[in-house]
């Protein structure tokens, strides 16, 4: 006789969302032209303030929302590209109401001296990086507190109880991965902030990105050793769906740089330019796993 | 391919995760097989028949019945 099958679970990310929103929030400052804006329009310079920091939380935590409903029953590719889209218009109008992490730049420029503008490449590398220390936190998250934390920030209405079942030993492979995407982003950030410093600050800089980087990749020679059979399959295929991805991203900046529209494509336009596409191959591969599932389990 | 994994799995009230520890692979792994969108290596296949003390055609099946033969 076999057990009655277990009620989903429900999960909690939109509410975590909402707190790790509201935390984001609270480093920024209005920007000075929509502030300007609401301040013109007769609203108390104080009211205006809490317009623009509650704005960003409200939207970030309707995009979540949006995302799941319009995501409801499609396969996890085309809930990643919705979820991705809400994210974008989401992060586009924070963009517009606050300056996040205002202290950031001033304790760094204290610590290395004055940073220069950054170029596109080096706006990739500050992107990559706090996507990927993003990620690295999420996983930390699991690590830390096993099957309530997978519940803690994942988006979707109902849970298979049977992923959230995290045994120790996986636990301790979460953490190792989490280690090393922390520290890839802050590897990623060095690199960016070397290129930005000026000629006398470069070592610094550099020293941090080749310790961080260092520490980003150990953890993945002993994950492999502790891959099974799918998994080594995976970031096998998702490296060979980059290798092609990327030839083709670097076929098209060929050509906006042959039409002067990109800068020339330097190593550090490489590094970056792997690193997002095998994220993005990464999604892919495990996104068209999963579709290939469902299709299967769908009745003829 | 075919297989009865989750129904071994279940008349023996094991959890995916369960079965992942005993055959020392991941939890997905399991469900890669159970939801037919991964066949197991020959050796695992034949780690997964020798717990269950079948053999690997009474597991494991083709989806085309005529491909089989």
């Amino acid at each position: 006789m076999s057990a009655p099958a277990p009620k989903p679970a429900t999960s909690r990310g939109v509410l975590t969302m909402g707190i790790a929103a509201a935390l984001l929030s609270a480093t920024g400052q209005a920007t000075p032209k929509t502030l300007a804006r609401l301040v013109e329009l007769g609203l108390p310079d104080i009211a205006a303030r809490a317009i623009l920091h509650a704005a960003p939380v409200i939207l970030i935590v309707g995009a979540a929302i949006i995302g799941r409903a319009l995501g409801r029953g499609r396969s996890k590719l085309v809930r990643g590209v919705i979820y991705a889209l809400c994210g974008i218009v989401a992060g586009f109008f924070t963009a517009y109401c606050l300056d996040l992490l205002v202290g950031v730049p001033a304790a760094i420029e204290a610590l290395n001296g004055p940073l220069a503008e950054p170029d596109v490449i080096e706006i990739a590398l500050w992107t990559y990086g706090a996507i990927v220390m993003s990620m690295g936190l999420m996983v930390a998250v699991i690590a830390t507190f096993g099957s309530p934390g997978a519940q803690a920030i994942n988006l979707e209405d109902d849970l298979d109880p049977e992923a959230l079942d995290i045994r120790k030993a996986e636990r301790a492979s979460f953490g190792l991965s989490a280690v090393g995407l922390v520290a890839m982003g802050v590897a990623s950030m060095a690199l960016s902030i070397a290129r930005q410093s000026a000629d006398g600050a470069v070592l610094g800089p550099c020293l941090v990105a080749i310790a961080a980087g260092m520490i980003g990749v150990l953890p993945s020679f002993v994950l492999w050793s502790r891959l099974d059979e799918l998994q080594r399959r995976q970031v096998v295929d998702a490296y060979a769906t980059s290798a092609v991805l990327f030839t083709l991203v670097a076929f098209g900046w060929a050509l906006a740089q042959a039409l002067d529209v990109a800068p020339p494509f330097d190593a550090g336009a490489v590094f970056v330019g792997l690193s997002i596409t095998q994220l993005v191959a990464t999604f892919v591969v495990t996104a068209s796993l999963a579709g290939k599932a469902r299709a299967e389990r769908r009745p003829a | 391919m075919k297989n009865q994994l989750r129904v071994l799995r279940a008349q023996r009230s094991w959890s995916q995760a369960d079965l992942a520890e005993k055959l020392n692979v991941s939890r997905q792994t399991i469900n890669a097989i159970e939801t037919g969108r991964y066949d197991p290596s020959l050796p695992l296949a034949f780690t997964i028949a020798r717990l269950f003390g079948l053999t690997i055609e009474a597991i494991f099946s083709p989806e085309d019945p005529e491909a089989h033969d």
